[in-house]
């Protein structure tokens, strides 16, 4: 109790509340900016913190954190860009939302869910972190495998208008993530003595390509052509709060896609963009209306964003309690600590235990700020929806570029947006599913390699994915959620013939 | 035009207010107080770029990260770094090599860039496109096993490994990288058989390692230290030719050469300019490398962060015949099998 | 709207479907000379993985094509329609942007972009002139300065004169 009190001086005083308001607006920024992920945030602000005190600096690297992955949103929802790997999911339906008029809503639920998610995930991490921290280290090779499958098994739902080319589409971009240096043996895979495939394809440029610039083509077609107006987004909403009665009407959503972030960030290898896919998909299987799933569904974007800020507090549980960063960011914040001369782990728990405390008021008041904060500047990035579709057409453009760019700072992933750009552009065309397609190209990595991990580790036996609890409760319910939508057209069939 | 020229004032407001905040304080003008005597030599007449071939946030990132603003505060100029991952470093390394050789672009290397050439990857040829300048840390990797693990000493883990050829399994990160090739090397010296898995990144193999999955878990000293800290990992080997004894927790601990086992390995972390950049240019830096290592600025903060227990400067000479014989290193253990 | 209805445009993507048939045919011949096993209890191997994924693709595409060849003239519109103004305006501005991707490494960000940016307005019909050059001039500045001095992140500073004055701005 006296440690809470502790805790809430250091981060109460009116200069770490300084920190923590300047760190969420600077993390929303970066964010909403593509190319510029939490990862490149937090870095950014690492040397202003080296003379801080210990525990105002960690928080305010949080706080980034936590801003960072709701600020992705903003340009998912509103360009079809997404600003952060993690907001993937979030354009499934916050775009569509945007289109019918409706992205100031769009921006508050994506918004209050980031927060909703990442007090959720602080909660846990208070009460549960040694308990979570074991729960970790059940997740090996099987049980990642299992996760793959699993955020793979939401193709099938994605794919509602065509399912043959839903799965077609995950398929190939399966097969475009083998391509590169073999994660296992390090053999050259469909490489074509090319350096620049050495390292495989990276999923950021083909998604901008994919999805925004091919959606840039076809409104350009349409729009300077003087033909259908549709979807163009004259009309938009002013950023909308959602009330506490909304949020508890639909408190299932919120809290399921905040632990299951939760969980899957405190997973080493998996990060918030598995994260927001399993929500996702998991929301989807779940839903009485999957169908309508893709179409601006409000439940998809809350459970997108209450994962993926979900999976900031999840990843910093192994950080804490073990020493082992739970995502790329989280090692960044553990580097903090060494830098400040701690070392993440039990003993410093032991020893610091205000420091635990302060995290999780840190991550409480980041997240109440993103919701004053997540408004003031999406309200700003939301004018640019205001200028006239040439304009908007231009900028989307150089923005893509950019963002691929900044990346690596490397031209290489400029080029490969424009060529996925095309492919983004015929998949529509002919109602290919791009969303499967990037689907497969982000899990594919983790599915295979951890499947051929998994038979070495087990001596070339089949046997553990089933005899490991974990993986086989995991493995079931993504058959199910893969044969759901087969299963209810075929009752449906049942029922029209009766 | 109301709303263009509010939309134009958003933007002139978001760039001033993030140029503004990113106006870091650039040293604190002590030029020339502990740096190298600057003859007449006319550079650095713009900001300096450091490039890091890998992403933020790693142990070559931080380091160059720490030690830029100090170098920025001798050469009184900015020192930017610049992270251009991509192919293993093989990338930046590429990026830098197109660059002018004009000393105003400084590449970051490890020994991937070694292995890269000694696996004759294309486009990686560190001694024939680079010259050294310095190099700035040294790390000493350890072996060692979860604390529930049946082994307490190497000696039990070789005479397991012994009878049961390819069973015990040691994690690492990238196939064909550093970590391939201590773990392949170390066995080969000590005649045994080891099956190594690769993992995307170190926290995989660590989470592995506690998990069950693998057997033994190698890292270098640092991160080392912080397992063996929290209690979960009992340390059995230093690759290294005496013990650690500056290292509480490992000063017990033998090292490959008493054991008879001839291989000892570690990584490091340095800096290299494009081959054709100006000798002068190219001493100056290395008298500048020298002198932010010996500042009092980073002395204390590889203090507090341990960066500093194995002393880790060489100077260009050397450093350029130390390329040579790791690059002869690796080509024979990597390419044999 | 009444569109012309285009018989070619299924057989357009029957052609498509070939050559992917054909390419995804090449990739697995490749995919079996991934070289050999380094660790034994690797079952499934470097080329295991892409080989289950191409014949499952494969016969997905048959099954693909099937469907459309029985749908085939059904469909209103197909992937060309050259008559179509705004497929003109769309095709040249891929052009322009192409055009200004692979100069970018040239010309630098600031020039490329200001170049592309008015053209590409200009191709697109945009009819104010002055507020079309302001608009790129500040995204233009905007970007150069945001990620070029905020983030530290080099946009492409083009070649010889352009790459010295570029250090002035970043």
């Amino acid at each position: 109790m006296e440690q809470i009190f502790q805790a809430l001086t250091i981060v109460m005083s009116p200069i770490a509340l300084m920190f923590l308001m300047l760190g969420t607006a600077f993390g929303i920024i970066c964010g909403a900016l593509p190319g510029l992920g939490p990862s490149m945030a937090v870095i950014l602000l690492l040397p202003f913190t080296y003379n801080m005190n210990p525990i105002v600096g960690i928080v305010t690297l949080v706080a980034v954190n936590v801003g960072a992955q709701a600020g992705g949103s903003i340009s998912s929802i509103l360009l079809r860009v997404p600003g952060t790997p993690s907001a993937i999911a979030t354009t499934f339906d916050g775009y569509p939302m945007a289109l019918q008029g409706k992205a100031g809503r769009a921006l508050g639920i994506a918004i209050t869910a980031s927060a909703v998610g990442s007090i959720v995930s602080a909660l846990s991490m208070l009460v549960a972190a040694p308990l979570l921290a074991k729960l970790a280290l059940k997740f090996q090779s099987a049980e990642y495998f299992a996760l793959a499958l699993l955020g793979l098994s939401c193709i099938s739902s994605l794919g509602s208008k065509n399912q043959l080319k839903s799965l077609f589409s995950a398929c190939l971009g399966l097969l475009l993530s083998t391509v590169g240096l073999d994660a296992i043996n390090g053999v050259a895979r469909f490489t074509f003595d090319q350096p620049w495939l050495f390292g495989g394809i990276d999923y950021i440029p083909v998604m901008i390509g994919a999805y925004a610039l091919a959606e840039v083509y076809k409104n350009i077609s349409d729009k300077c052509g003087n033909r259908l107006n549709e979807g163009e987004l004259t009309q938009y909403d002013n950023f909308e709060f959602i009330k506490l009665k909304e949020i508890l009407s639909k408190w299932i959503t919120y809290i399921r896609a905040s632990i299951i972030g939760t969980i899957v960030g405190i997973i080493p290898a998996a990060g918030g963009s598995i994260a927001a896919f399993i929500a996702y998909s998991e929301e989807v299987r779940t839903s009485k209306n999957p169908e309508l799933f893709g179409t601006g569904v409000e439940e998809g974007i809350i459970a997108a964003e209450a994962s993926n800020n979900g999976a900031v507090g999840g990843s910093l549980v192994p950080t804490l309690t073990l020493g082992i960063p739970g995502s790329p960011v989280a090692a960044i914040i553990m580097a903090a600590f060494m830098l400040h001369g701690l070392t993440p782990g039990p003993l410093l728990l032991k020893q610091q235990p205000t420091m635990l405390y302060s995290i999780f008021i840190g991550i409480i008041i980041a997240s109440l700020l993103l919701l004053f904060l997540g408004k003031f500047i999406s309200k700003e990035f939301a004018k640019i929806l205001k200028l006239p579709y040439p304009f908007l057409a231009v900028l989307i453009m150089v923005l893509g570029i950019v963002g691929a760019y900044s990346l690596r700072n490397n031209f290489t992933d400029v080029i490969i947006l424009f060529v996925f750009s095309f492919i983004g552009y015929y998949f529509n065309k002919y109602k290919y599913s791009t969303s499967s397609f990037v689907l497969g190209l982000i899990l594919g990595k983790i599915a295979e390699n951890s499947l051929r991990k998994q038979l070495i580790v087990n001596n070339g036996s089949w046997m553990g994915f089933i005899t490991r609890p974990i993986s086989l409760v995991i493995l079931i319910v993504s058959i199910m959620a893969f044969l759901n939508p087969y299963i209810k057209q075929f009752k449906e069939k049942k029922k029209a013939l009766v | 035009m109301k709303k263009m020229s509010s939309i134009a004032m958003i933007f002139v407001m978001l760039v001033s207010l993030l140029v503004g905040c990113a106006q870091e304080p650039v040293g604190n003008s002590n030029q020339g107080t502990n740096g190298p005597e600057k003859a007449a030599l006319d550079y650095p007449k713009r900001a300096i770029e450091i490039v890091v071939p890998f992403g933020a946030g790693g142990s070559a990132d931080m380091m160059t990260r720490q030690m830029a603003p100090i170098m920025s505060g001798i050469v009184g100029k900015p020192v930017n770094v610049i992270n251009r991952a991509g192919g293993g470093g093989v990338d930046g390394m590429v990026a830098v090599a197109q660059a002018p050789a004009d000393g105003y672009t400084i590449l970051q290397i490890t020994p991937s860039h070694a292995i890269a050439q000694a696996l004759d990857r294309p486009n990686a040829n560190l001694t024939d496109d680079f010259l050294p300048i310095g190099n700035f840390q040294k790390d000493i990797q350890v072996f060692g096993v979860a604390k529930n693990s049946p082994f307490d000493t190497i000696e039990d883990l070789i005479a397991y490994a012994k009878e049961n050829p390819g069973k015990v399994k040691i994690g690492g990160t990238s196939p064909g990288g550093l970590d391939d090739y201590m773990a392949n090397g170390f066995a080969e010296a000590a005649g045994i058989e080891l099956t190594y898995v690769p993992y995307n990144a170190a926290a995989e193999t660590k989470a592995a390692v506690l998990g069950g999955e693998i057997e033994i878990y190698q890292d270098k000293v640092l991160s080392f230290l912080t397992m063996v800290r929290a209690g979960d990992i009992k340390p059995l080997v230093v690759l290294h030719d005496e013990r650690l004894t500056m290292i509480e927790e490992l000063k017990d601990i033998s090292c490959t050469v008493e054991l008879g086992i001839d291989f000892t390995q570690g990584s490091w972390r340095g800096f290299a300019v494009k081959k054709g950049t100006p000798q002068e240019i190219v001493e100056y830096l290395s008298e500048v490398i020298e002198a932010v290592y010996n500042s009092k600025e980073y002395q204390d903060a590889a203090a507090k962060d341990m960066s500093d227990i194995i002393p880790g400067y060489i100077g260009a000479g050397e450093y350029g015949k130390m390329w040579s014989s790791e690059i002869q290193k690796f080509r024979e253990i990597l390419s044999g099998n | 709207m009444g569109a012309p209805e285009v018989k070619g445009a299924n057989h357009m993507e029957l052609v498509f479907n070939l050559i992917i048939g054909i390419f995804l045919l090449v990739l697995l011949a490749l995919s079996t000379n991934f070289g050999g096993m380094k660790i034994s209890t690797d079952k499934i191997g470097p080329g295991g993985f892409p080989q289950m994924v191409i014949v499952i693709s494969l016969i997905l595409l048959a099954m693909i094509s099937y469907n459309s060849y029985k749908e085939r003239g059904k469909r209103k519109k197909g992937l060309f329609d050259i008559h179509d103004k705004g497929l003109k305006i769309m095709l040249l501005n891929i052009g322009l942007f192409g055009v200004y991707i692979f100069t970018l490494n040239y010309l630098g960000f600031i020039i490329g972009t200001l170049l592309f940016g008015i053209a590409s307005l200009w191709n697109m019909g945009y009819k104010g002139k002055a507020k079309g050059i302001l608009f790129v001039l500040i995204l233009t500045l905007s970007i150069t300065l945001i990620f070029g001095r905020v983030f530290y992140i080099a946009l492409p500073r083009g070649l010889g004169i352009l790459r010295e004055l570029s250090y002035l701005i970043y």
